[in-house]
């Protein structure tokens, strides 16, 4: 049990060395840290060799934002004995804005923005950006998906052509 | 900072890196299962490394109408053939499809035989079925033999539900929406799911004489059929909503007799609203 005010402080450190000092609480937001921590108390240093520094600070960021209005929702709850709904609506909708908000990077970023959630198995950041990528590609054609993401197309004409003969449905005009 | 490493990416990008494409395969089939089943298929075309990808979703929600196909033999084989070629255990298979049932031709049961030794293969949890309101399709007794169904929903069936049904042993929840049945398959079938939970019957037709629901497990009952008699034997249940269309309706629910020296058995106080609103409604 950690005292309140002195909260345990956990070292993570990113693939290119650099160290970032969080509260156990937004360490644990990570799913694969928290296991981490449940096996062994006493770690204090986790090395992440799998996440840079500048996408590691923006993990961190999500899990604090995040953690935060959890704290706050509790908090209110505790004074006054139940939340009231349309406060608890608007700290909802909030955490949406600032999700969105959060979600304006570009592509590479979301990419490894994703690479990391999964790795770090933070659930909610993995959902908001994968929601991000789907919504990048839903209603574009081939060609408009390529450009957004920057995808070069290795397919041959023959086997591009070969594919779309597997489900030429699929690439049929919408009306 | 943020700007460096987004330019190193640009650059590498340039080189021909694939960044979605390069994602973890299950990172990707999620993505794709946020998609519309034909813009997933789609996919296909991008670039090598998303050729087959949309292959390995772990979840399936296929409408026959959103692809568009002329006829159902079409669409029957196009979803037998992907099912062969699904590489990976299919978490959910779910099929919406119409049955035109002056024209097509009669032999459906056998394709759906085959897809479902298919399905066998691939530990489908759920499974859902709907072949449009006009449906005479009879479901193959080879369905029952499913182990690893959690959740079953059927719409617009003939059943005929076999004596001893061997699959169903996980089942919690059970759907079986304007199927035509008996009264004594229902029981047979609810009797074989030991783990149910939740099971909704609406009938087809009329005339279900008698309805006998034994099980320990189930919570939530919903039925929709013209019975005359009902019988109850789930001492768990917590809701039961019925519609009868019957005049006369008999109603016996019977659950943990918990008999004590001096007090005689009394139905637990919230199954009388229950009873209560379903004489109502007769």
């Amino acid at each position: 049990m950690a005292r309140s005010s002195t909260e345990n402080m956990i070292t993570l450190m990113s693939s290119d060395g650099e160290e970032f000092m969080v509260t156990e609480k937004v360490a644990r937001e990570c799913t694969t840290i928290r296991n981490m921590l449940e096996d062994d108390c006493v770690i204090t240093n986790i090395p992440l060799p799998n996440v840079t520094s500048d996408i590691l600070s923006m993990v961190i960021e999500y899990c604090m934002e995040h953690v935060a209005a959890a704290e706050k929702a509790a908090a209110e709850t505790a004074e006054k004995g139940s939340s009231s709904a349309p406060a608890a609506a608007k700290a909802n909708k909030d955490l949406e804005e600032w999700d969105k908000a959060f979600m304006n990077v570009d592509v590479y970023t979301l990419c490894d923005l994703i690479l990391a959630a999964n790795y770090l198995n933070v659930s909610g950041l993995l959902d908001l950006t994968i929601q991000t990528a789907a919504n990048l590609i839903k209603g574009k054609s081939p060609e408009q998906i390529r450009k957004t993401f920057h995808i070069q197309n290795d397919l041959s004409l023959e086997e591009e052509e070969k594919i779309r003969s597997q489900t030429p449905w699929a690439f049929e005009k919408s009306e | 900072m943020k700007a460096s490493q987004s330019q190193k990416l640009k650059q590498a990008s340039d080189a021909g890196f694939d960044f979605l494409g390069n994602l973890p395969d299950l990172v990707k089939v999620k993505i794709l299962a946020l998609l519309p089943f034909k813009e997933a298929v789609r996919t296909s075309t991008l670039s090598k490394c998303w050729r087959h990808t949309w292959f390995s979703m772990p979840s399936l929600v296929i409408y026959e109408d959103e692809i568009g196909f002329q006829t159902l033999s079409e669409f029957i084989t196009f979803v037998y053939r992907l099912l062969s070629s699904h590489a990976h255990s299919m978490a959910k298979l779910k099929l919406v499809f119409r049955h035109r049932y002056n024209y097509e031709r009669p032999d459906i049961k056998e394709d759906l035989v085959k897809w479902i030794n298919t399905i066998l293969e691939k530990h489908v949890h759920e499974l859902v079925l709907d072949s449009g309101y006009y449906s005479t399709i009879e479901i193959p007794d080879c369905l029952f033999s499913l182990p690893d169904l959690e959740v079953l929903n059927l719409k617009c069936f003939e059943l005929n539900v076999p004596k001893h049904i061997d699959g169903f042993k996980m089942v919690h929840s059970l759907k079986l929406d304007t199927v035509n049945i008996t009264g004594i398959e229902i029981e047979g079938l609810v009797l074989s799911c030991p783990l149910l939970k939740y099971f909704l019957i609406r009938t087809k037709y009329l005339g279900l004489n008698d309805l006998a629901i034994r099980s320990p497990s189930l919570l939530e009952l919903d039925i929709d059929a013209d019975f005359k008699d009902l019988y109850l034997e789930t001492p768990k249940l917590v809701t039961l909503s019925a519609s009868i269309i019957s005049t006369f309706v008999t109603c016996d629910i019977y659950n943990e007799p918990v008999y004590d020296d001096d007090e005689e058995y009394d139905f637990p106080s919230k199954y009388e609203n229950n009873i209560s609103r379903l004489f109502a409604s007769s």
